[in-house]
């Protein structure tokens, strides 16, 4: 007899066979749903909505280093971009390489996301700017966030302002209240909520002037294609049918 | 569950291919390209990516987000640790 499980995850290309049931998992009857990665993982975190879903690797083992053993991982990683080649600062910032960004203030959707701790770790080792020397600002709010589904405190030494609700990451870039973006989330879901297109704006270029030279370096030197998310199943599933 | 995935991997790659076929075909993609095309992407599992899981364990472990560096056979099944 086959088990049912239900499996939140986003629409890509190397998922689609399972959304569409070309491909079923052996024994499994997977009742799947389509849903932004920024918002299933707060509701996963937060609820536990699904049986199996895909989530935040960072989140995931944040919640594990606190105790929370209410998730098994499945090592499958569908979303791949070199996340720091995406970094946005303002044109008028003076900020023309990434040693420039220390004591900048700096966006953030979410601190703990994985995107952003990539970020963080490349700054850091490849151009030798830490965490504490920048100062930042999180556009998610803690009813919302990864964070506050796992009780996320700033780490030590590091400065973390909480943008408020009338303003975003996008709008704070074109204000100038910010001079660099170390990620930027623009398609629209719960717990994101910047709508400017800063690619194209006039005033905002990317902190990497090729990104895609840029990524092609950071590959070649270290052998890293970063992941962001894997799959985790509910250990109380996994027990039950392992 | 990973088998599965490898599936649904297998089939965006051999799908990639079938839609740019003609392209391919007619000569309108250069010989990189096709090439480039031909190069797999996504790869599940825990051997082709151990050492990245590593780093971001490391990163997180530095920039203070777990008191610790979190083992990977502490995150993954024990029937994936050794695919």
């Amino acid at each position: 007899m086959k088990i049912e499980l239900s499996i939140g995850m986003p629409s890509n290309p190397n998922t689609w066979a399972l959304l569409d049931g070309h491909v079923a998992p052996q024994g499994i009857d997977l009742v799947p749903s389509v849903i932004h990665p920024s918002e299933l993982f707060w509701r996963q975190l937060r609820f536990g909505d699904f049986d199996v879903s895909e989530m935040s690797f960072s989140s995931f083992i944040i919640s594990l280093s606190k105790g929370d053993d209410r998730w098994v991982g499945l090592p499958t990683f569908t979303t791949r971009p070199f996340f720091h080649t995406g970094m946005f600062v303002r044109r008028d910032s003076g900020i023309e390489a990434p040693a420039n960004l220390k004591g900048r203030r700096v966006g953030v959707p979410e601190y703990q996301q994985t995107a952003a701790l990539w970020n963080r770790g490349i700054l850091h080792h490849e151009f030798y700017v830490s965490p504490p020397e920048m100062e930042f600002w999180m556009e998610r709010v803690p009813d919302h966030s990864h964070g506050g589904a796992t009780g996320f405190t700033p780490p030590l030494g590091v400065t973390i302002h909480q943008i408020p609700p009338e303003k975003s990451i996008g709008s704070m870039m074109l204000s100038s209240e910010l001079d660099a973006a170390l990620h930027y989330v623009l398609d629209n879901n719960l717990v994101d909520y910047s709508t400017v297109d800063l690619a194209s704006h006039p005033d905002i270029k990317p902190l990497f002037p090729d990104p895609i030279a840029e990524g092609a370096r950071y590959y070649a030197k270290t052998g890293i294609y970063p992941i962001n998310h894997c799959m985790a199943m509910k250990r109380s599933v996994a027990d039950k049918h392992p | 569950m990973l088998k599965a995935f490898d599936a649904a991997n297998d089939i965006a790659e051999k799908q990639r291919l079938e839609h740019v076929d003609y392209h391919l075909r007619n000569g309108l993609l250069s010989r990189n390209a096709a090439a480039a095309l031909r190069t797999p992407i996504v790869r599940h599992g825990i051997k082709a990516n151990r050492t990245l899981l590593e780093a971001a364990a490391q990163y997180s472990h530095e920039q203070g987000l777990t008191d610790r560096r979190i083992a990977l056979d502490e995150v993954f099944a024990p029937s994936t640790l050794d695919q």
